[in-house]
């Protein structure tokens, strides 16, 4: 059984031997000639461009959210300066005694 | 005009009869390494088409340090791979069927009692990673002596050996796997 496997093994390993070579097709050359006369421009497909404007999309909605984040935080500690201040104001007015 | 480097000098200079008969002479080793690659035969054109237009362009920077089949496979595997490593960046992406149209490949040269054998090969072949399965196509599928192989990989010999002793393991594993396949087709 084994040596039937290793058999088929060693078959399957040299089953190219003697095999004919494939041709490529007729009108290659035609084109291979045309290439090299006018290279063709790079042609972006249409899905590189997808990844793209998906990727555009994603980095414009990160930069939107974490913009508003900052402003949001800016608005809260604006308004806790704010109250600081009133109470610092209240307490320096309230030692003003000698005014 | 037989001498390799009038032809490729010739080349070199534009002319197009000189490319015409290199064509003639390598096309077919291009489009089967492409083939043994890319198990399409879609794939394998545009990889010849490739090969060819660079072979065109830098005809110039060949130094005849390596025999002109020795260049011409190096770049031919060159691009195969590069060709692969392309593709597989964007099936990834899309999912498409290329691991199904790869498992049914049958080489349009092979003879009638091999076909299965060898539709057996190239699907252990898949497992393979890039430099065993260079050295395995080219040493078993191309034919080429163990030197040459050598020279187009740029490695020494011992490596070119080692490298198909790893191969033929890995392949060996695959292979086991399908046994029994073809046990249950044959009775």
């Amino acid at each position: 059984m084994n040596d039937e496997k290793e058999k088929w093994m060693e078959e399957v390993f040299q089953s190219m031997k003697g095999s004919q070579r494939a041709k490529p097709g007729p009108e290659l050359f035609a084109k291979i000639e045309d290439q090299i006369s006018f290279p063709k421009a790079k042609v972006v497909s249409m899905a590189q461009w997808r990844y793209a404007a998906a990727a555009a999309v994603l980095v414009l909605f990160l930069n939107t959210t974490t913009l508003l984040h900052y402003k949001q935080l800016d608005k809260v500690s604006y308004e806790n300066t704010a109250v600081a201040d009133s109470y610092g104001q209240a307490l320096i007015t309230t030692y003003q005694i000698y005014e | 005009m037989n001498n390799e480097s009038e032809i490729i000098q010739a080349i070199a200079k534009g002319d197009k009869n000189s490319f015409s008969m290199l064509y003639e002479r390598f096309s077919e080793k291009v489009y089967n390494t492409g083939l043994s690659y890319t198990k399409n035969k879609e794939d394998a054109e545009e990889i010849t088409q490739d090969v060819f237009v660079k072979i065109y362009k830098s005809a110039a920077t060949f130094k005849g340090e390596s025999s002109l089949n020795t260049w011409i496979y190096r770049i031919a595997v060159n691009t195969s791979l590069n060709y692969l490593k392309k593709k597989n960046r964007f099936t990834f992406l899309k999912n498409t069927f290329t691991t199904s149209q790869s498992i049914d490949f049958e080489h349009p040269g092979v003879l009638m009692e091999n076909r299965e054998n060898a539709a057996a090969l190239y699907k252990a072949m898949d497992c393979l990673p890039n430099n065993q399965k260079t050295a395995f196509i080219l040493s078993y599928i191309e034919d080429l002596p163990r030197q040459e192989v050598a020279d187009i990989m740029e490695v020494s010999l011992k490596a070119v050996e080692s490298l198909l002793q790893r191969a033929k393991k890995n392949m060996r594993s695959e292979l086991e796997n399908l046994y029994p396949h073809r046990r249950k087709s044959k009775n």
